[in-house]
């Protein structure tokens, strides 16, 4: 290689040379010096290649890891810890199984948004821990009734601080179709036919057909139906008078959605999330404002007044015919139809009271003494009939409803020797309200649920909802053939204005003032004997200034 | 001539071909089995719904579910809808009746050899070389033995390997009690890790490497000899063991909802035939086919049997030894 490197070299540079005269002696000696200098460095640069190599080959060589040599002896306690080791994680494995088993077992306990719960593992079943507490105060003002009727007014004196309701509520399901609620009412204890308002079980297997029974609300008045902690006044209005107020028996009610929609389950009588709804029932038949008394079961005894063996059948459609339809601003309109039939035996009918005062102006136990006998108590007796269009309309904050009824019932003494001993009379109550949530929350049947809660120190107040309301109730002229007409009015026309703060979805204070005005129901008997005569005149207005705090959950 | 009538022969099969296709079914069956029985089933299954397509021309597919026995009933009860229930113990399987009326009381009287297609055993595996010597019951209770095993309070396998020392320990100590609960006590203070279900036991042991001796069935010992190689493990035959006779029953209230009793009461039937059989000694379970079981018989080792009528049945022996507060909770502590 050296040999031919020389040679090329010396090739150049004669080329080089080319043309070039034949040098002398010492040019040719200076040449090969030159030849022999350039061979050195030539093979200088040889070696330094071959060490550049050489060191290339080392860096490849230090960068490549170096496996540690295997543990082919493991002295007896690497192996015991080791085998420590696997335990304890196999330990841990085997017990991660068993909690994660039992966990997925394990009930869920809420207490939260939607109140106290407590749900199976499988979501099957379900408890629900609520309670309301209302606590009302009660301000007549101007004339105080009890002054000028000197009649006790029921369980309810004037100006009074009084337990509304206390009730706990327990509902829920089991096996994910059986609906249960059971609500005492420990505010009631004077008042045994109110001490269990609800108590049913309701099997909500198809949302076309469910079957509830127990005692439970009958789906007649719209208002009745309206849950005690979602209305927009402390006391419902005159047509919820003229229905019953809970009963013993057994519905058929089912609930249909929009074409294309899937309809909900809706447990117990009231189904406001469907378009289409519809209950049907039978039950003793508790007669207007009616609730049983006890476990409802009807007294055998001849001599006192029950509905016994004949039954009230009642029956709803209701519609909601704008849902899903795009057209947002009736899609919260409502309205229906309610009825009932029945033919009660001496049924002992409650007196009527006003609104929001609750005091009597009807009284079925003062009969007309001039025509229906000294002695007596008006029953109903024979056939009665209940006619109910209702309707509401909800869109945003803004809120009406309306609801009318013809309440027909056949009215009987017990004094056979007097001359009026059986009446035909049709009642009918109307009512129309209008209610605003003045800080913008939506008004719905279900009531209102404020945006922000009370708290004053962030610049939150809850929600406000004022509200207004007309109602009336005329008695058939006839009942006063039966019925004194200077106890009982003919007619009472009660005017509502309320406000409703929302400190959130569970507490609320609210505050009515009510105006009644009647006629009838006040007077004079004159006269004795045939001659005997009463002189009407108009019961003194009422007005009652009252207020609620309430907590429901 | 010849060939018209050969056409019309063609058509005439494709057209019964074809309507048997029409009427034929896609059913489905869920069997809940036991923890060691998956290798069993994944053998059988196929070859019963090859024979069941055969004889009706549906389409069968079985779908498997294992783990503890004792678990395996409990989720069938808490609505796990089993078509047929391939257990370790009876006892799991009555509850089944009793508690929820799943299936008939007379159960067991349905299938032969009360309900029980293949027996088996219980044995022990240890470490390739036997370096404890383990030899029988007596030598896993010594202080320097490390066992494992399920837990009884899961596993039906673990209950019949409780009742295996104690029988042992009972013919050791003139039927005294106390000294067969001394004996399991020791045995089970000796174990490293309870696993809920037989083939969990299996892993801990083979592939985590826990423990000294595997108390187990005899087929899921073969099986680990199988599978992991009869190089790192041995199979020692104690002196005496129980025998052990799974059951089967058709769940007769799931298959009648899901409109499978015919084809879930076959599926059971069939593991009794020779076909069914074959499989089970291949699998290393003991056939109850006497002609089978003698051609399988020289793949196991002879020794003492004793049954569960010694302790009375299994509902007796349940409550004694595996309820709440029984013996097993007793030695070992209850929730467990």
């Amino acid at each position: 290689m050296k040999q031919i490197k020389r040679k090329a070299l010396a090739s150049l540079i004669n080329l080089a040379l080319l043309g070039v005269p034949v040098a002398n002696a010492a040019d040719s000696e200076a040449l090969e010096r030159r030849i022999r200098e350039l061979e050195s460095r030539l093979a200088k640069m040889d070696q330094l290649e071959a060490r550049l190599e050489k060191l290339d080959k080392a860096a490849a060589l230090s960068a490549r890891p170096i496996d540690p040599p295997p543990l082919t002896n493991p002295s007896p306690e690497v192996i015991k810890l080791t085998r420590k080791v696997n335990t304890l994680e196999r330990k841990l494995e085997v017990q991660d199984e068993v909690t994660t088993g039992a966990l997925k077992k394990l009930p869920v306990f809420d207490a939260g948004e939607n109140g106290f719960r407590i749900t199976s593992a499988d979501k099957k079943n379900q408890l629900r821990i609520g309670a309301t507490i209302q606590t009302d105060y009660r301000n007549f003002l101007g004339d105080n009734p009890d002054a000028w009727t000197g009649l006790a007014l029921g369980p309810v004196g004037p100006d009074s601080i009084f337990l509304r309701q206390a009730r706990i509520v327990l509902e829920g399901y089991l096996l994910k179709d059986i609906y249960f609620k059971i609500m005492p009412d420990f505010a009631q204890t004077s008042n045994t036919a109110n001490m269990l308002p609800d108590a049913y079980v309701d099997y909500a297997y198809a949302t076309q057909a469910s079957l509830l029974v127990g005692k439970y609300k009958p789906s007649i008045g719209l208002e009745r139906l309206q849950s005690d902690s979602n209305t927009a006044f402390l006391e419902r209005a005159f047509p919820t008078n003229l229905a019953p107020n809970r009963d013993m028996g057994i519905q058929v009610h089912g609930g249909f959605a929009m074409p294309g929609y899937k309809a909900e389950t809706a447990p117990g009588p009231i189904d406001n999330k469907n378009a289409f709804t519809y209950q049907v029932g039978i039950t003793n038949g508790t007669g207007d404002s009616g609730n049983p008394y006890g476990n409802g079961a009807q007294s055998t005894s001849s001599t006192s007044f029950t509905s016994a063996n004949n039954k009230e059948f009642d029956g709803r459609i209701f519609a909601q015919p704008f849902q899903h339809s795009g057209y947002s601003w009736l899609e919260g309109f409502g309205v229906g139809l309610s009825g009932s039939f029945s033919s009660p035996d001496k049924l002992v009918l409650n007196n009527q009271r006003t609104p929001l005062g609750q005091t009597q102006f009807i009284y079925y136990d003062a009969p007309n003494t001039i025509t229906a006998g000294s002695t007596g108590v008006i029953t109903a007796n024979g056939s009665s009939n209940r006619i109910y269009p209702q309707a509401y309309w909800y869109k945003g904050p803004f809120g009406l409803m309306g609801e009318y009824v013809a309440s027909t019932q056949t009215l009987n003494g017990s004094d056979p020797t007097s001359k009026v001993n059986n009446i035909t009379q049709t009642n009918t109550a109307s009512q129309v309200q209008v209610s605003y949530v003045v800080t913008g929350e939506d008004n719905t049947f279900e009531g209102v649920k404020p945006m922000r809660n009370f708290d004053p120190f962030k610049g939150s107040w809850g929600a406000l909802q004022l509200a207004a309301r007309w109602t009336e109730l005329n008695v058939d002229s006839d009942t006063f053939k039966m019925i004194d007409p200077t106890r009982s009015a003919s007619k009472a026309t009660a005017g509502t204005f309320g406000a409703n703060w929302f400190l959130n979805k569970y507490a609320l204070i609210r505050l009515d003032y009510e105006y009644v005005s009647f006629e009838g129901g006040a007077g004079t008997k004159t006269g004795s004997g045939e001659a005997s005569k009463y002189n009407i005149t108009n019961r003194p207005s009422e007005q009652v200034l009252s207020t609620r705090f309430q907590l429901a959950f | 001539m010849k060939n018209n009538f050969l056409t019309i022969v063609f058509a005439a099969v494709l057209a019964a071909l074809a309507s048997n296709n029409a009427h034929s079914k896609d059913i489905n069956l869920l069997n809940v089995s036991y923890d060691p029985t998956r290798e069993l089933y994944k053998e059988y299954n196929p070859v019963f719904a090859s024979y069941w397509k055969a004889k009706t021309g549906d389409t069968v597919t079985i779908n498997q579910s294992h783990g503890g026995g004792g678990k395996q009933a409990r989720a069938v009860l808490e609505g796990l809808e089993a078509d047929v229930v391939t257990l370790a113990i009876a006892y799991d399987i009555d509850q089944l009746y009793q508690k929820r009326k799943l299936i008939p009381e007379n159960w067991q009287t349905l299938l032969p050899n009360n309900s029980s297609p293949y027996t088996s055993t219980i044995v022990f595996i240890v470490r390739k070389g036997n370096p404890l010597g383990i030899k029988d019951w007596n030598d896993i209770v010594k202080p320097d033995v490390s066992i494992v095993t399920p837990n009884p309070k899961t596993s039906g396998g673990a209950r019949w390997n409780f009742l295996a020392a104690w029988g042992y320990a009972l013919k050791h100590n003139n039927n005294d009690e106390a000294a067969a609960k001394e004996f399991v006590s020791k045995l089970f203070k000796n174990a490293a890790v309870l696993d809920t279900g037989a083939r969990g036991a299996t892993t801990s042991f083979v592939e985590r490497e826990i423990g000294d001796v595997l108390i187990t069935w005899e087929n899921e010992a073969y099986m680990v000899l199988n599978e992991f190689g009869a190089d790192k493990f041995e199979i020692v035959t104690p002196s005496l063991s129980i025998l052990t006779e799974p059951p089967v029953a058709v769940v007769e209230d799931v298959a009648r909802k899901h409109g499978t009793t015919e084809v879930a009461t076959e599926y059971l039937k069939y593991l009794y035939s020779k076909e069914g059989q074959e499989i089970i000694g291949k699998n290393f379970y003991r056939p109850t086919d006497p002609e089978i079981a003698a051609k399988y018989a020289k793949q196991f080792k002879p020794l003492e049997l004793i049954k569960i009528d010694q302790f009375g049945g299994w509902n007796e022996a349940q409550n004694k030894f595996f309820a709440d507060e029984g013996v097993f909770d007793q030695i070992y502590g209850a929730g467990k």
